[in-house]
């Protein structure tokens, strides 16, 4: 027995923490749990092999002026087996030195999944996007601003 | 004696749960081992509707972690770690009996059994009745519970703040005054036994890596990575720099069995 299901499970733990670059390959794999076929596999060894390149990798928080902003986007059809389109957003603490300049920023929310319904263009797709990544955005507001970090 | 149970005998129609002792060996942040041994019930013999009523289990969310980790390094505040000890805290609604743990049976009294007190570990209600009396603390000494997030708890006090991150027994307290931190430190640990771990180092198996002069806050999974490609036996395989290298044809048309 090949241990597919707990290859993806011990890369899924590190994806969800701290490697946010695997985020859509393990998604990927992930989708063939139940019947792995040889080439899934082989991707699951390629993510170990591209973690093992990039082991000293870190998720790294910086001193500076914090302002949060998200981006959105969505494929058509990434899924080639069902036709589905595919979810990514993601909410970055953006660091402000002097007003205009901005430098690198830190994930703090993101995501990306495969979409519920069959988009049948890219506008519709993308509608999804949208409305999938309001919902976090409307939690991430309202917990900044019972911290206290929100203006109004 | 911490108080834990008393020996009664066992009325009729109830069933004693049984326990056992686990042993574990706890690596920390530098290497470092030490052994732990404690009493656990065994909690699954517990039937619903009779031993317990509700259970519940709050974990911080992960992006409110790291939302909060965000502001520590932006405003440069302290993070300390404080860690509960034990379990036992938790008061109990139910009546619940528990046999003698095995080699400390009192002797002529062997035929007794305990009656629970607080809640030990194992119990199905253990998590649950912990959070209620933590967060009847909290809620006394003037904190806020925040409404996205049950297990993060905020103070503001004239020129500072303290946000504190509840991890089931596990805690991350961040402020920008050390003495206020101080005091909710000592008023914690008066109510509750408590480890103080200092500065914070290690959370959910993810290193946290400080550098307060260059103002940069970093997490780490090196170890774990590590570790999980040892267990997969690809330690030694060749990189890659892209995460995803081949599934691009339809996966029904070739698809070929795993063995």
């Amino acid at each position: 027995m090949i241990p597919y299901a707990a290859a993806i499970g011990s890369l899924m733990y590190a994806m969800v923490c701290t490697r946010l670059d695997i985020a859509h390959a393990v998604g990927v794999v992930s989708r063939y749990m139940n019947n792995p076929g040889k080439q899934h596999w082989k991707a699951v060894k390629w993510i170990m092999r591209y973690l093992e390149g990039s082991s000293e990798t870190y998720f790294s928080f910086i001193a500076g002026g914090l302002k949060l902003e998200g981006f959105v986007d969505a494929d058509l059809a990434g899924d080639v087996d069902s036709r589905k389109s595919t979810t990514g957003y993601i909410y970055i603490y953006i660091y402000i030195y002097i007003y205009i300049y901005t430098l690198g920023g830190t994930a703090v929310s993101r995501s990306s999944t495969l979409q519920k319904i069959v988009a049948l263009s890219t506008t519709e797709a993308e509608y999804v996007v949208v409305s999938e990544s309001v919902k976090e955005i409307v939690w991430l507001q309202s917990f900044l601003k019972e911290l206290g970090k929100m203006n109004g | 004696m911490l108080k834990t149970w008393e020996l009664t005998t066992l009325p009729e129609g109830k069933k004693a749960l049984q326990n056992k002792y686990v042993y574990r060996v706890k690596t920390e942040h530098d290497g470092s081992k030490w052994f732990k041994a404690g009493l656990v019930v065994k909690g699954f013999q517990q039937k619903k509707g009779i031993d317990y009523f509700e259970i519940f289990s709050l974990v911080v969310k992960l992006t409110t972690i790291k939302v909060v980790l965000g502001i520590v390094a932006a405003e440069n505040l302290h993070l300390e770690q404080y860690v509960k000890t034990t379990f036992l805290h938790g008061d109990l609604e139910e009546d619940i009996y528990m046999q003698q743990p095995e080699g400390f049976a009192i002797q002529g009294k062997e035929n007794q059994v305990c009656k629970l007190k607080k809640s030990l570990y194992g119990l199905k209600q253990a998590p649950r009745q912990w959070y209620k009396k933590f967060d009847n603390f909290m809620c006394s000494s003037g904190y806020t519970r925040c409404q996205a997030d049950h297990c993060c708890y905020v103070k503001h006090f004239d020129n500072s703040y303290i946000i504190l991150l509840l991890y089931v027994d596990d805690m991350l307290i961040a402020g920008s005054s050390i003495e206020e931190i101080d005091k909710l430190k000592q008023q914690l640990s008066k109510q509750f036994e408590m480890k103080d771990l200092g500065a914070a180092k290690q959370i959910l198996g993810m290193r946290i890596i400080r550098d307060k002069d260059k103002g940069i806050l970093k997490l780490s999974q090196a170890e774990y990575v590590k570790k999980v490609l040892s267990r997969f036996s690809m330690d030694n395989a060749k990189p890659v720099s892209t995460p995803l290298g081949i599934i691009s044809s339809s996966a029904k048309t070739s698809h070929q069995k795993l063995s």
